[in-house]
């Protein structure tokens, strides 16, 4: 499981060309497309076969404020000549439109709004996404910007090895979730007992018992 | 026109997030639209239909209508300086 | 095999306030598509739509709660372990102005506290495909064994937002909408609330499976050879168990969608199936429309006989599809939902009544 972070006050222009650049469309995105853009330019860097057209990585967005900064941004311009490139971006999935024109995936793409960042929400939802049998990586961004300058942003990169090392097993005997209790290693939703693997924070200690969707790195 | 074509590629640059060009990097002949020109797309027609009527009065009500008068910066500056109301 | 099921439905709508209802005022030829005058929702010019009548002051919750209440009733009421999916496009976005918390998020805790529903709502917010994207993550939310229930409610109401929107994208018709047709010109905006109650307990309808797609293309055109559609058609396909008995198109009456679709539907093979087009009697009600219409083809499964297409009259795409303005018998157990949306996504559901 892989992790990127673009903190608040970050230059994106700059971090853009830092990345490459060469994509002028970058400048026309909203600050959300932006962040989501960028987060997954940090997260493949080093990726093989990037661009090569694929269907087996989702992508999913998350965010309380959606498209606010530019819904704001439009509803400005209502008043006189209401703008059609700041309408296209009132959307918070057009972020996962954008990353997919980039990337070239052509597999499912959802955008989520939550009350807040919940580890274990989000971590229910990334399981869910495996159920798709076409998807066999999972990149998970927060990107969260109710204006131009305030924003939480980082992005996670799922492989089912991260969430299902050595078997599938569900209790309605589909996709694979774990719903048991008892020692298991690498993804487990919604049980309890000891386990190692990716903990949706980033960050993660102390063995033992956890609930919730996302494992704890044990140690 | 001189100045117009110089004002035409200021507004074409702010509206369209053109962020890494300059007015001395746009042909005025060159196509507007298409992979050989500045790769502008449907939604960049829609702003610069919206830019015509804030900025200069002129009404074009039909998107494919558009497309030609937006050929180049040049097409754009003749049929500003003939149709503008402002 | 476990099976995810459609256990209540309910639908709000200035067609009618039951699936019952909705349908009876289809077979009727009723549309709640009208213009309206300059003025209305603080617009400029006159535009065509399907509103609700009355007062609009929350307006969102209250077409979502009692979408959901109709849903849960049927489904016998709530339980513990029900989970609720709000799906919808700009939900309170008419607020902006005034300071409020326009955030989905926010709708969703008013609309599941109206409701005694606990925890924290997830709110798919897919542009116009939401609510079939909910109705995928409610059989999602059951396969993974987390939730009894899962209520889906999908609602949408119109503002000057929107519509203003839409129409500086030029992808409004001026008239009623013609799905398909060759003159066709744009859409209508619609608003609605729809709600689906799904569980693992038996009976007759079935989510028999769901996929959702990206055109990687464009972020408000369709692509021109149906990616999208098509590669989630193509997940779906192998579930069929026969061949459906119509395809509920997404069918806005833009140029380029009612196209797109077309050519989805010659390379999934299934241009001879009969098309149900339903947004000439309700518009585009963009959250809603992925329950509504389900919805409404479950009563034309039911009856066999999907409604007239609406606004439909020369066909205009290329290849064309099997689509009449008149009513079609249909036979089969199982139909296909379709929609696509900005962003370049697309859904196709395939939905089964099992006798």
């Amino acid at each position: 499981m892989k992790t990127v972070a673009i903190e608040k006050g970050t230059s994106l222009t700059e971090l853009y060309r830092s990345l490459g650049g060469d994509y002028p469309k970058f400048f026309k995105m909203d600050i959300q497309c932006k962040l989501g853009y960028l987060l997954v330019e940090k997260l493949l860097q080093d990726a093989p076969d990037r661009f090569v057209p694929r269907k087996d990585v989702a992508v999913l967005v998350f965010s309380r404020s959606g498209s606010l900064a530019d819904d704001k941004a439009f509803a400005a311009t209502l008043d006189t000549f209401p703008s059609p490139a700041h309408f296209v971006y009132t959307l918070p999935n057009t972020v996962c439109g954008e990353i997919a024109i980039r990337n070239r995936f052509m597999g499912e793409t959802r955008s989520y709004v939550l009350d807040s960042f919940d580890p274990e929400i989000l971590g229910e939802l990334v399981l869910e996404a495996f159920l798709d049998e076409e998807s066999s990586s999972v990149i998970a961004i927060w990107a969260d910007a109710p204006s131009e300058e305030e924003w939480e942003a980082r992005a996670w990169l799922f492989t089912a090895q991260d969430l299902m090392p050595a078997h599938h097993c569900c209790h309605h005997g589909e996709g694979g979730c774990h719903h048991g209790e008892g020692h298991h290693e690498g993804g487990c939703c919604h049980g309890e007992g000891h386990g190692e693997g990716s903990c949706c924070h980033g960050e993660g200690h102390g063995e033992g018992q956890h609930e919730g969707c996302c494992h704890h790195k044990g140690e | 026109m001189e100045e117009l074509i110089k004002e035409l590629k200021i507004k074409l640059i702010e509206s369209l997030n053109l962020e890494e060009m300059t007015p001395e990097d746009i042909d005025v002949n060159a196509p507007l639209f298409g992979d050989e020109g500045l790769g502008l797309d449907s939604i960049d027609v829609l702003e610069l239909i919206v830019l015509l009527e804030k900025d200069y009065g002129i009404r074009l009500a039909n998107p494919a209508e558009g497309k030609a008068v937006f050929a180049s910066i040049a097409v754009m500056a003749d049929y500003v300086a003939k149709h503008r109301t402002k | 095999m476990i099976k995810t099921n459609i256990i209540g439905c309910g639908v709000v709508t200035p067609l009618g306030n039951t699936p019952g209802d909705v349908f009876g005022a289809l077979q009727a030829g009723r549309t709640a598509v009208r213009e309206h005058p300059a003025g209305t929702l603080g617009l400029k010019e006159p535009f065509c739509a399907s509103l609700f009548e009355g007062p609009r002051e929350d307006l969102f919750c209250r077409i979502a709660v009692e979408a959901g209440e109709k849903a849960l009733a049927e489904a016998g009421g709530l339980t513990p372990g029900t989970a609720l999916v709000l799906c919808s496009v700009k939900g309170e976005i008419g607020s902006l102005r005034e300071g409020e918390d326009v955030s989905l998020a926010a709708a969703a805790r008013k609309i599941a506290e109206r409701l005694g529903i606990q925890g924290m709502p997830v709110v798919v917010s897919d542009a116009c495909i939401s609510g079939l994207s909910g109705i995928v993550q409610a059989r999602r939310m059951l396969l993974a064994g987390l939730w009894d229930r899962v209520l889906v409610i999908g609602a949408e109401v119109q503002s000057r937002f929107i519509v203003a929107g839409f129409n500086s994208l030029k992808a409004l018709s001026e008239q009623p909408c013609r799905p398909f047709d060759a003159s066709r010109s744009g859409l209508n905006p619609g608003e609605a609330a729809a709600a689906l109650v799904l569980s693992l307990e038996d009976s007759p309808w079935e989510v028999v499976h769901g996929a959702i797609r990206n055109d990687a293309n464009h972020i408000s055109g369709p692509s021109r050879t149906a990616e999208g559609s098509f590669n989630a058609l193509s997940a779906v396909l192998p579930y069929m168990q026969g061949r459906p008995a119509f395809v509920g198109v997404h069918g806005t009456g833009t140029l380029y969608n009612d196209q797109m679709e077309a050519i989805a539907l010659e390379r999934a093979g299934l241009l001879d199936i009969p098309v149900s087009a339903l947004k000439g009697y309700f518009g585009h009600t963009m959250g809603a429309a992925g329950i509504l219409e389900t919805i409404i083809g479950m009563q034309s499964l039911l009856q066999g006989r999907i409604p007239g297409n609406r606004g439909f009259a020369k066909a205009g795409t290329e290849p064309s599809v099997n689509i009449s303005a008149q009513a079609m018998e249909c036979s089969g157990n199982e139909f296909l939902k379709l929609l696509s949306g900005f962003g370049g996504i697309n859904g196709a559901l395939l939905i089964r009544h099992c006798v």
